[in-house]
């Protein structure tokens, strides 16, 4: 029954991302858009960190697998993510350079800086309180400070962009899947925040469900949103 | 059920989950 939930639970969280960010990376090569891009590797890295959780519950610790998982599960995945929201939404320039542009260049250094601080950081596994991955095995200081701005970053985005949508498509009553859609990728994308949040605070286990109903939640939402559109 | 009552108070409930989150991101960084 443990394994289940520290083993086959982030297993499939992992190969639900794996295919949509496929679904998402093959509309991406027909279209060219920037926001299907990053939502791809945004599902990539959330794929990646499921992959590693799973390992992690089926064969136990390996110091590669939690540095890829910490990376691109626990900082990198929601920013990368909002970003792609970012591309999606916000038009606006200055001078004559796009927002998202200027944007994107502060998140991959910001990305390289956290990858360079994951690659270096001392790990201690003994710290960790149950058979599921978790921060608290990061001994170096100045790693896990940075997780919280990226994750900041990637729900004001992601949440807020999908929330805002939502919105707009419910005032202008131009598009009902869509309106639904973007409810449902908005508490989607809330939801493995909040088990990282109750996870901080001594429930481990609720970061996989979070995790698995998340991704779940959010391909439903892309889904409602692919659809061919009607009125309200 | 009226979707014109529903939505609203479904973004306003979804909005509130979002300004939790970040208000925890803000704790967990202000407590570290």
């Amino acid at each position: 029954m443990q394994e289940l939930v520290s083993a086959y639970l982030p297993l499939a969280s992992s190969l639900i991302s794996f295919v949509f960010a496929f679904m998402v990376l093959k509309k991406w090569a027909d279209r060219r858009q920037p926001f299907l891009l990053l939502w791809g590797l945004g599902f990539i890295m959330y794929g990646i960190g499921g992959a590693m959780e799973a390992i992690y519950g089926f064969s136990g610790w390996n110091s590669l697998v939690f540095r890829l998982w910490y990376l691109f599960g626990a900082i990198l995945v929601a920013a990368w993510l909002g970003q792609g929201t970012v591309y999606l939404l916000v038009r606006r320039k200055i001078g004559n350079v796009r927002l998202a542009h200027i944007l994107m260049a502060i998140l991959a250094v910001g990305s390289l800086y956290a990858l360079f601080k994951v690659a270096g950081a001392r790990l201690d596994p003994q710290l960790l309180e149950s058979d599921q991955l978790q921060g608290v095995a990061i001994v170096s200081s100045g790693v896990r400070v940075l997780t919280p701005f990226f994750n900041i970053y990637g729900t004001v985005m992601l949440a807020g962009g999908a929330i805002y949508s939502a919105y707009y498509f419910w005032k202008t009553r131009s598009a009902a899947n869509r309106m639904i859609g973007n409810i449902l990728i908005a508490a989607g994308a809330m939801m493995p925040g909040f088990g990282g949040a109750l996870q901080r605070l001594g429930i481990p286990s609720v970061l996989y469900i979070g995790e698995f109903l998340g991704v779940v939640v959010m391909f439903i939402g892309y889904l409602y949103t692919s659809r061919p559109q009607r009125m309200v | 059920m009226d979707r014109n009552r529903v939505v609203p108070i479904v973004l306003i409930v979804l909005a509130i989950a979002a300004v939790t989150l970040i208000a925890i991101a803000v704790y967990v960084i202000a407590s570290s």
